[in-house]
């Protein structure tokens, strides 16, 4: 006969065997709370202020801290995340935006309608959109607790989609520390959103740590927004500027992701069953940028004749290489940006033409000026489209010095009208037409055009909700582009990030990653 | 030698200031400037024109350095434009990696090179000293980036054996330090290596030439007593002046090693600042790294001393 403490110790065993083999039949796929999340990125942000910056390195860590009154859906079309709903009145020029109850700061406070003006107003000043919105904002005034007013001086229909724009955000944070930060970057990292900034030790990790706080919206809208879990206790964002050593590191699972490696690692990261490959497609695309305030590509028609000398599967093809990696699209927006999306120009696009390129040089009185065109090496694709480009321009007889610099050189060049005629660059996703970079006439090409402003000053006036006006209106707007040519596109490009499918589990592709709805196992 | 010392020390005044003025200089000289890096690619020009302001970047040259050099004159080195912190506050938190990666390279080389050098020189032109040689090539051939990637693929992709990239601080735990050192330190010491192993068997087979080696082994000493009592210490002078110069060279591959091993040092420290423009860490980063050359240099100067009785100060 057993002992009752035998029995007992047989009961625990029998139960702790059950549970054991519970837990072993668990559905796969089930999300599961823990763990650290360790992200490889490929360059540490200067700030984490994402009102301040528009760089990547910023907004990817910053959108797990910070959240703004709308945001980008799955779709890439703006839902509420903080505001509950809003109200436009009748003659279009006052918004009414209601904020959802008992939301906090990661400090502890509530959010209240003056820590959303004072945000709103700092964005205003500090990002090209806020400013460019804020052109149009009469006031923005406290209703109530939970309400706020935004009054218009006259009907600006993209209002709600720039305050959802992830580019320089219009994230709400406290007062205090709008009004203590001013418009210098901000060192006091207080946000809404699923994840607490923790530290950051420079040149080796930031640390972000689950918000245990943080009130999720319920919808499954996806994006930005929508319901938001954080399951990770911590996500770890490492700074790994070889791309080599980030494939690495994820292939032996020290790093869950690894973002941006060059496309040409991609066969070497198909050949590993542990990795899972995220191609971005709605990441960025190329185009080589003129300097419209001196120099010869003040008239358009040279600007035309650099186009008709450009043959985009070349190019493409050196600055990318693989092919699953890029797309010749003549579309200033992306396809999967639905109604933004255009194929007008299509016929200028991608159709090389020597003789064309020639005559409209001679009609210009192009007579051997030298053309400075700038590149960076610090991005293999674009010193790769550099040395393509300088000798098809060369070829219809541009006489082109090609200059190459690291990054912070050529963005500082840039900046000067008198040292260069074109440089080239990516364009990560805009998502409304006046938000568009170089549309702006102090971006550095110097843009200014009467017809493509008053095309712009048409789309702000259509109501977002007539899908007809706005298809026309944005036809008009690509034609336009490639009749005046202010930056010549080259073609879309994407992303490849790379993650350890045995460790990061529910990951989701977007045009950044995102780690809520995220989860580990190890 | 108190005189000598305090002599050297004072020396150093004016080439920290020659340094100092020089980066300065250059450093502003060169085009880019940290408010466009903080803003981004898409940052309009008033932007950037605010920020500057901000920065106090807008400043003529004449006013930056002069403002400059008035801080240094009180010991402040300035503060860091992107990281929040003083810039002797960055030095001190990243001097840690590089002092334990340096420490670590330097000591694999030593163990390593001066045992395989004075082997070397006693077996010269034997087998042994033909496979010495041609490693020794390869040592001081192979760039330390290269070495590190390929010690990355083999024993921690493959083999599993070591961490990929990135810093343990020792605080938690000897073992984990260790290990995400090994491999950056092994990659670093293979060109100091073979610069010492060479110097080494050189400067033993020149001493093992000299007459009272001969009287040694006609006095009847064995083979290890020749080498470790005589050959050895005087072969370690100038052996001495290379390991003094490859401290500061090691210096200048941590730079490379730390990028490419993602660790937090000195030398990522400056790469960051350099791509950054964060001018004040890139000065005060430099002026320390001078500083060190010299000091280093000193030491090795006394060390002379202490190991041969006919130098004196």
């Amino acid at each position: 006969m057993r002992s009752p403490l035998m029995a007992r110790v047989l009961a625990a065993a029998v139960v702790l065997s059950l549970a054991w083999a519970v837990q072993g039949l668990a559905a796969p796929g089930e999300p599961q709370a823990g763990g650290v999340i360790h992200v490889a990125t490929n360059a540490e942000p200067g700030t984490l202020d994402w009102q301040s910056s528009t760089a990547t390195a910023t907004r990817l860590v910053a959108w797990h801290v910070f959240e703004g009154l709308f945001a980008l859906d799955r779709n890439y079309e703006v839902k509420p995340l903080l505001a509950e709903r809003y109200w436009l009145s009748p003659d279009e020029l006052r918004y009414t935006i209601r904020l959802r109850p008992r939301i906090k700061f990661q400090n502890g406070k509530p959010v209240t309608p003056e820590d959303v003006i004072a945000s709103l107003e700092r964005w205003g000043k500090l990002s090209s959109g806020g400013r460019e919105t804020f052109k149009f904002i009469k006031q923005v005034k406290k209703v109530d607790e939970v309400t706020i007013e935004i009054d218009l001086v006259r009907v600006f229909t993209p209002l709600i989609t720039n305050l959802g724009d992830p580019k320089q955000a219009a994230v709400i944070m406290p007062r205090s520390v709008v009004e203590s930060s001013g418009l210098q970057p901000s060192g006091e990292l207080i946000g809404t959103g699923p994840y607490i900034f923790k530290r950051w030790t420079p040149g080796q990790e930031i640390v972000l740590a689950r918000n245990p706080a943080y009130a999720s919206r319920s919808e499954d809208w996806g994006g930005l927004t929508g319901r938001k879990v954080a399951y990770a206790d911590e996500i770890d964002f490492f700074p790994v500027t070889d791309p080599q050593v980030r494939l690495a590191g994820v292939s032996t699972g020290q790093y869950d992701l690894a973002l941006e490696l060059p496309q040409d690692l991609y066969t070497n990261v198909k050949a590993n069953s542990h990795l899972a490959v995220d191609i971005v497609g709605v990441f960025s695309w190329t185009g080589a940028v003129f300097n419209k305030a001196r120099g010869p590509f003040t008239d358009e028609r040279l600007r035309q004749a650099a186009l008709y000398a450009m043959k985009p599967v070349d190019l493409m093809t050196a600055a990318i290489g693989p092919q699953e990696f890029w797309r010749l699209s003549p579309g200033l927006f992306f396809p999967e940006q639905g109604g933004l999306y255009s194929t007008a120009g299509s016929e200028i696009y991608n159709h090389q033409n020597l003789a064309k390129a020639r005559a409209l040089m001679k009609e210009a009185g192009y007579h051997g000026q030298t053309i400075v065109l700038m590149s960076t090496k610090d991005s293999s694709w674009n010193n790769n489209a550099a040395q393509v480009l300088a000798p098809e321009l060369q070829a219809v007889g541009f006489n082109v010095d090609s200059q190459v610099y690291d990054w912070p050189t050529l963005l500082s060049r840039r900046t000067k009208q008198d040292l260069w005629d074109i440089f080239l660059t990516g364009f990560s996703p805009s998502i409304d037409p006046t938000a568009v970079i170089f549309f702006g006439s102090t971006w550095p090409g110097w843009y200014q055009s009467a017809a493509m402003d008053e095309l712009l000053s048409q789309w702000a006036k259509t109501p977002v909700t007539d899908s007809g006006a706005r298809k026309t209106l944005m036809d008009k707007i690509q034609v336009l582009f490639y009749k005046e040519v202010p930056v010549a596109k080259i073609g879309d490009y994407f992303g490849l990030e790379v993650y350890n499918n045995q460790h990061l589990h529910g990951y989701t592709s977007y045009f950044d990653v995102r780690f809520w709805n995220t989860w580990v196992t190890r | 030698m108190a005189g000598y010392i305090a002599g050297r020390l004072a020396a150093l005044v004016p080439v920290l200031l020659v340094v100092g003025v020089t980066v300065f200089l250059l450093l502003h000289l060169i085009p880019g400037d940290p408010a466009s890096v903080i803003l981004g690619p898409d940052a309009s020009e008033t932007q950037i024109i605010q920020l500057q302001h901000a920065l106090g970047l807008d400043r003529p040259l004449f006013v930056q350095l002069v403002l400059w050099f008035d801080r240094l004159l009180h010991g402040d080195l300035g503060t860091s434009i992107f990281l929040r912190q003083t810039v002797v506050q960055a030095i001190w938190q990243h001097l840690g990696p590089t002092a334990s990666l340096t420490g670590l390279a330097e000591a694999l080389a030593l163990a390593t090179a001066i045992p395989s050098g004075v082997l070397a020189a006693w077996k010269r032109n034997s087998r042994f000293d033909q496979a010495f040689m041609l490693v020794v090539l390869l040592g001081v051939s192979i760039p330390s980036f290269w070495a590190g990637l390929n010690l990355i693929a083999v024993f921690a992709v493959a083999a599993r054996l070591f961490p990929v990239a990135g810093y343990v601080a020792p605080s938690h735990g000897v073992e984990p330090w260790l290990r995400s050192l090994v491999l950056p330190a092994v990659a670093l010491a293979f060109t100091q290596a073979g610069l010492i192993a060479r110097m080494a068997r050189d400067a033993t087979i020149e001493v093992l030439d000299e007459d009272y080696i001969r009287t040694a082994r006609s006095k009847g000493l064995g083979e290890g007593l020749v080498l470790a009592k005589h050959a050895f210490r005087n072969a370690l002078i100038p052996t001495l002046t290379v390991i003094g110069t490859s401290l500061a060279t090691l210096l200048g591959g941590a730079v490379v090693v730390e990028t490419v091993f993602v660790l937090p040092g000195i030398g990522n420290l400056v790469v960051q600042s350099i791509s950054r423009r964060d001018y004040p860490v890139i000065e005060g980063v430099v002026l320390f790294v001078a500083l060190v050359y010299v000091l280093v240099n000193l030491l090795v100067d006394l060390l002379y001393a202490a190991i041969d009785p006919r130098i004196r100060y």
